[in-house]
């Protein structure tokens, strides 16, 4: 006999007795219905004692302290119910007291606490791409267009909220975000040559936002708005530079040679503004799943700010005043220079939130509703 | 309401806070205001080697457009942000442009050599527009097969010019100094305004026949006084100068006489020589402060190197009589300038800073290590010590000045050519401010 059957021998006779044992609690959660029942309250919490500290699965433990907190407030002992119900939280911390389904007097209790997160962590991944739009034109030709295409991002990160109501949250995150955009610009010289750039960035963001969120259901909507400070980390820049000349050299654009160049990664880094804004405006749909959720999200992160730092835009004079060599090359080599822009990213995400459950007594419990009702009920 | 009154709040003060931290296109500067750098051209290779800063702000620019096998006139005109009013190429098809003046009645004289045959080279001058529309033009020089060299054209107060430059035609124009050894004399050819050739009082072209010493000359550029008097500064292989070497280049500078006849070279009014040790080869010459010409070049030491010169010199006209052997007082200021890490620097064009400190600017071609030029751009005080100084360019590419102003505000207008990557050539103009940067 190998080690392995053993191993999975051992293993199938612990689950069997594990079953075995809840099967156990079952019966022992039953009876203990009974004697409730039959209004034997004194010997329920004995009753239960063993499988509530190693027995009892998670929704059997929810049952057994909802029925504590009936035994007790029965028993008018208001201390052991409301430990108890802060029990039953524990093990299901959506319980929510049903007045169809649960005595009024065991509403009222759960009135006095909540076990709404305080805070919720999630995690995400998703893609982006970034429409550029134009402040300031600028280019070192007199003739000619330029366009801005998007290309693909990628980003990740997570994030906390700070659940002020069960539907208002004020969130934080913290996102790598990686994003590009390319610009075409033609028709100028003879209205033949074009020049293609390709900038990557590499950012830091941390959004600060306010959520409002539906709190029931299996599908729950939210939006928010927010601000992002976004530190840029690294840009890097590759232009490409097309001269289309008439081989007839009588301006003939029949046939065409053709003269490519396309620049190393230039580093743009010191060429931009490294603290950047940008308002937030997003949504999206949160899956429970559990106890915690899945979701799909989409933002709008609209640029506030003009990330070409103006002192730099044709050259860096901080180093070396006299000589700008490397520093001018995207201009007298590659022809380009940069416009006044702003960077609107729209990136859709999908993630996974949990909540960071916290039972806790109400300071201010809010049981008016439910007395209006037991004194409906009590004429 | 409350959870609402808390959103509304929250949102309301996002945006204040997004507002507040907006940039707006009014937040920078209006685009080409006050520095840029500008390319202008088409098809071919087009380069920029000189301009004139107009007073209602505009700048005209010329240089040369290679399109295959043509090569013509490059004439554009922009506004003060480099914005393009007018463009169009001039000439035939094998100019060389060489020099723009304005003209008394509000256009430009441009100057150009072409290649006339397969053995010959003449000048052209073309009066144009302001906006480059062709007025009248001439073609000018010596028969086959001797080539005619413009240095530059002056306007004279009657509105007529004079071409100054090198021929090659030295034996019928009566040189005395003619020798197998001498390839080359000054020319000086006046025209009306009309682009007429002006007799002299031998029948023939003005300044025609204007020679030089026995070796090669060359005339750089003519002025004229205001009592009519003209004054030309040339450069010589001659030792015109007791100490100078064999072969190499000085300059020196003497009055015209009034019908542009020459004299005898012993009636000359004795050269200034700038330097008698090296060659001195002039590119630019100016009266920048109607005080005395300022020169820049290049001179080329025993070794070979090269180093740009500035020159300047302390009388505006040449004294008639002074001795030949008088010492160089009129020099006032020379000073060679070789900025760390270059292999060279050539001045090309010599202007002058009227705004706030007085001094120069001159604007010439940096040899890099990389064996290809930038365009270097200095400032000197008025005692010819650099104050600042700027590089543009790559180091892949030649890129080549032409000529440097400085604007009423202060502001400095370079123009050139600049060699990108892709097989392009064009003109650039680069306008900076008075410290010599791309800013504001």
């Amino acid at each position: 006999m190998s080690v392995r059957k053993i191993f999975v021998g051992l293993l199938l006779s612990l689950c069997l007795a594990l079953q075995g044992y809840a099967q156990d609690c079952e019966t022992t959660l039953n009876k203990a219905v009974d004697e409730f029942n039959a209004g034997h309250f004194n010997n329920i919490a004995e009753l239960l004692n063993g499988c509530i500290k190693r027995g009892f699965t998670r929704e059997q433990r929810e049952r057994a302290y909802l029925l504590l907190t009936q035994t007790y407030l029965l028993l008018d002992d208001p201390t052991g119910a409301e430990n108890s119900y802060l029990s039953l939280l524990q093990a299901n911390p959506e319980f929510v007291a049903d007045e169809k389904r649960d005595p009024i007097d065991v509403v009222y209790l759960s009135k006095k606490f909540t076990s709404t997160p305080i805070f919720t962590w999630y995690l995400k991944i998703g893609g982006n791409t970034t429409p550029i739009t134009v402040m300031n034109d600028y280019s070192v030709w007199n003739e000619g267009s330029r366009k801005y295409k998007l290309t693909p991002g990628f980003q990740f990160g997570g994030g906390l909220d700070w659940n002020y109501t069960d539907n208002l949250m004020l969130g934080a995150e913290f996102n790598l975000a990686f994003t590009g955009y390319k610009q075409t610009e033609s028709g100028f010289n003879n209205g033949l040559d074009i020049k293609e750039i390709s900038d990557r960035q590499s950012w830091m963001m941390i959004p600060i936002m306010a959520k409002y969120t539906l709190n029931s259901g299996k599908i729950r909507p939210y939006v928010y708005t927010g601000y992002s400070f976004n530190i840029l980390f690294r840009d890097v820049n590759t232009i490409t530079l097309i001269n289309q000349e008439p081989s007839s050299g009588n301006g003939d654009a029949g046939q065409l040679t053709i003269f490519e160049d396309e620049s190393p990664n230039l580093n743009y880094l010191d060429r931009r503004n490294k603290f950047n804004g940008a308002f937030l405006l997003g949504g999206g749909l949160k899956y429970k799943f559990g106890l915690d959720y899945l979701f799909g999200d989409i933002r709008l992160s609209y640029g506030m700010t003009n990330p070409v730092d103006p002192e730099r835009r044709y050259a860096d004079y901080r180093e070396s005043p006299f000589s700008q060599g490397s520093a001018m090359e995207p201009i007298t080599k590659y022809a380009h220079i940069e416009d006044d822009f702003r960077m609107h990213t729209i990136f859709v995400t999908v993630g996974y939130i949990h909540p960071l459950y916290k039972p806790r007594k109400l300071k201010n419990a809010r049981t008016k509703s439910v007395f209006r009702k037991i004194g409906k009920q009590q004429r | 309401m409350r959870n609402f009154r808390i959103i509304i709040s929250l949102a309301s003060l996002t945006s204040l806070f997004a507002l507040v931290t907006c940039d707006m296109a009014n937040d920078f500067e209006t685009p080409y205001e006050n520095y840029f750098i500008k390319y202008y051209g088409g098809d071919g290779k087009q380069t920029g080697v000189d301009m004139v800063v107009n007073t209602d702000g505009t700048i005209v620019m010329v240089g040369n457009s290679e399109v295959g096998i043509s090569k013509r006139i490059f004439f554009i005109r922009v506004d003060p942000k480099g914005n393009i009013i007018t463009q169009k190429l001039l000439g035939g098809t094998n100019e060389n442009v060489k020099d723009i003046e304005p003209t008394s009645d509000g256009g430009f004289v441009i100057l150009s050599e072409f290649q006339k045959s397969a053995t010959n080279v003449d000048f052209k001058l073309i009066k144009v527009s302001l906006n480059g529309d062709e007025i009248n033009s001439i073609e000018y020089g010596s028969p086959e097969p001797f080539g005619d060299f413009p240095s530059s054209v002056t306007p004279l107060a009657n509105g007529g010019f004079v071409v100054a430059g090198r021929t090659e035609d030295i034996v019928a124009k009566g040189d005395p100094n003619n020798t197998e050894a001498d390839p080359g004399d000054i020319f000086l050819y006046k025209f009306s305004d009309q682009l007429l050739p002006i007799p002299n009082s031998n029948d023939n072209s003005w300044g025609e026949g204007t020679q030089g010493l026995a070796k090669q000359d060359g005339a750089v550029k003519y002025f004229e006084k205001l009592d009519g008097t003209g004054y030309c500064v040339a450069y010589t292989s001659e030792n015109v100068a007791a100490n100078n070497s064999t072969n190499s280049k000085v300059l020196f500078y003497f009055k015209v006489p009034d019908d542009g006849f020459p004299a005898p070279i012993a009636n000359y009014s004795p050269p200034g020589s700038l330097n008698s040790f090296n060659t001195e080869i002039a590119s630019a010459i100016e009266l920048p402060f109607n005080e005395g010409y300022a020169i820049t070049g290049r001179t080329i030491t025993g070794v070979g190197s090269q180093e740009l010169f500035f020159c300047k010199m302390a009388n505006m006209w040449w004294p008639n009589n002074e001795p030949a052997n008088a010492p160089r007082r009129e020099v006032e200021i020379y000073t060679k300038i070789s900025p760390e890490g270059s292999q060279g620097v050539a001045g090309i064009s010599v202007g002058a800073v009227q705004v706030g400190p007085r001094g120069y600017l001159i604007a010439g071609n940096d040899l890099r290590q990389s064996g290809t030029t930038n365009i270097w751009l200095t400032k000197l005080d008025l005692l010819g010590e650099v104050k600042w100084s700027a590089s543009f360019g790559s180091d892949s590419g030649n890129d080549a000045a032409g000529a440097v102003a400085e604007l009423p505000d202060g502001r400095i207008l370079v123009l050139g050519t600049m060699e990108l990557e892709a097989n392009l050539t064009r003109m650039v103009l680069i306008k900076l401010n008075a410290s010599g940067k791309l800013l504001k």
